[in-house]
């Protein structure tokens, strides 16, 4: 099998044979995807799954051949199309995520409706900066060194930008052991 | 110790939806984009991306393209869209039948078309084995738009299939093996140029491609096999419009396991760009014309061992090629017999013409015709 450690010869073929750029799409779709879906939902991630493949295709030529995977610059190019198309994507996030937890209602992933409210409300706070980097890291789960390369941004500035972002939403969150209940399946008004 | 990240992460996998129809979107857009950079044919790097590659990027070119194909081909029997080369083979082949006349015949007019064949036969003689005959065949086919026309049949000589039992060898000799011509003429209503309403389907290759998987197109089973070999029946020996033929080869583009032969030639010898799925021990082929994008040949290959032992794996079953259709005028020959009355719902009786008992006309029943 191909690893993510080929897609820099993958690109860089492509630059001659541009039909080899398809195994970038074959290894990532499902990554690019479910990031986007999650930020936007469904239904307007797979315009920008599409569009996010299109324009790294016709950037090849902007890809570090230092890079071994592509994934970190692609969910870049997602995250800022996501920015570009979808400018009101904190209020719709809030709600896509209030209407996660009312499908799932005390599921057994352990979260409710209440704690999906107060996350959402939290998320909304966020800077954007903040917000992209946060959800690179748990929605994504890229590492720092990949969010730095995602977003064009020194390491340093995504550590600081991560903790921000993390000690916003634990307040949002008001406790800490809010929150254990929260993912335990109980709310803080049990308490 | 928390997690407001454990939290999120439960949030996101609630949020988690089903991709596949994204991705079969999202790889036809992607492959419209390579294709528009030229990555279907052999017009390689140009001039000023020559002029500014470095010799290792050469070296790391040849090696990327051999761990690719060898990618490709691992990846032929998954289930997460064809491999490059035959979505690249299938988008080219969209460009070029979309961009061709229309072959739709004009009032007065017919439809064209002649194919040459292997086919077969099976004669089960009163009390006796099944025998299976095969034979040459070269088929013509004269259809107007109102369902009248001619089809002339000549067939080579008939041979025993291998594996026939011995008995079959007295059947042969019973019906003959000589070589036979027949001509039928059809009065209006009795033919079609096409079975399905090609108006009702999607120009959409993703609609279409639902509706192929789930036989909502000519019925059958569900699959890609079946999609495959659907496409195929929409494209012989049709009036299908270009761009329906240009959907239809998107709409393959996002079949699984569909892989690309590169260039092969039919059993007439004609060269063309082959594709093949593999289904219930048969290697489906189709070969397509690169300058017209049209169906020229199809041939089913032995994969494993018969059931029967009769065929080694690697023979041919069954193979077809095409003459490419055209609208003509005129039938070669006027009917020997009044063209009425015409068929009401395809139902037909043959009347046998006099001094040519292997010519026929066809015309409505009497039956329906009292109906009407």
């Amino acid at each position: 099998m191909v690893g993510e450690g080929d897609d820099s010869n993958a690109i860089t073929a492509s630059l001659a044979r541009p039909e080899y750029f398809a195994a970038i799409f074959d290894r990532h779709f499902g990554t690019v995807h479910r990031y986007l879906a999650r930020r936007v939902g469904g239904e307007r991630a797979e315009d920008l799954a599409a569009a996010t493949f299109v324009i790294a295709f016709e950037r090849r030529r902007s890809f570090s051949s230092d890079a071994l995977s592509a994934r970190p610059w692609l969910l870049g190019i997602a995250t800022n199309l996501i920015h570009e198309r979808h400018r009101d994507d904190t209020r719709e996030q809030a709600t896509r995520i209030r209407l996660a937890a009312e499908r799932s209602p005390g599921d057994a992933d352990g979260f409710d409706d209440k704690a999906a409210a107060v996350l959402a409300e939290a998320l909304a706070g966020l800077d954007s900066k903040q917000r992209d980097v946060l959800l690179l890291y748990a929605w994504a789960d890229l590492s720092y060194e990949n969010i730095a390369l995602a977003l064009d941004v020194p390491v340093g500035t995504v550590r600081s930008r991560l903790s921000r972002a993390r000690r916003h939403v634990r307040e949002r969150l008001r406790s800490e052991q809010d929150v254990q209940q929260l993912t335990q399946g109980g709310t803080p008004d049990d308490r | 110790m928390i997690d407001e990240l454990e939290l999120l992460r439960k949030v996101a996998r609630a949020r988690d939806v089903d991709g596949s129809d994204a991705e079969g979107r999202a790889r036809i857009a992607l492959q419209e984009a390579i294709l528009a950079a030229g990555g279907d044919d052999r017009r390689r790097a140009s001039p000023w991306l020559v002029a500014v590659w470095p010799a290792r990027v050469g070296i790391a070119v040849a090696l990327a393209a051999a761990v690719l194909l060898l990618a490709a081909l691992l990846r032929s029997g998954s289930t997460a869209g064809p491999p490059p080369a035959a979505a690249a083979v299938l988008q080219r082949l969209a460009r070029v039948a979309g961009a061709q006349p229309t072959l739709e015949p004009r009032p007065g007019q017919y439809l064209y078309t002649a194919s040459h064949s292997l086919t077969s036969d099976t004669v089960v003689p009163a009390g006796g084995h099944a025998c299976e005959l095969i034979y040459t065949q070269y088929r013509q086919n004269w259809v107007a738009r109102d369902g009248r026309g001619l089809f002339t049949e000549q067939n080579g000589p008939r041979h025993l299939a291998a594996g026939a039992p011995a008995a079959c060898a007295a059947t042969l000799r019973q019906i003959g093996a000589a070589p036979e011509t027949s001509r039928d003429w059809a009065a209006p209503g009795c033919l079609a140029l096409h079975t399905v309403d090609f108006a009702k389907l999607p120009r959409d290759p993703v609609k279409l491609r639902a509706r192929l998987l789930t036989g909502r197109v000519e019925g059958g089973p569900p699959g890609a096999a079946e999609a495959f070999i659907q496409v195929a029946d929409l494209l012989r020996e049709s009036d299908a419009p270009p761009a329906l033929r240009a959907a239809l080869y998107r709409a393959a583009a996002g079949l699984p396991a569909v892989r690309s032969l590169g260039t092969i030639k039919d059993q007439l010898g004609r060269s063309g760009l082959g594709l093949a799925i593999d289904s219930r021990g048969t290697r489906q082929e189709l070969i397509f014309d690169p300058a017209t994008g049209g169906l020229i040949a199809e041939q089913g290959i032995q994969l494993g061992r018969a059931r029967n032992g009769g065929t080694r794996p690697g023979s041919v079953l069954y193979w077809t090629s095409y003459d490419r259709a055209r609208v003509v005028d005129h039938l070669p020959q006027p009917a020997p017999l009044p063209l009425r009355p015409r068929c009401i719902q395809g139902g037909s009786t043959a009347r046998t013409v006099p001094g040519h008992p292997d010519d026929a006309v066809l015309v409505g029943t009497s039956f329906l015709q009292t109906r009407r």
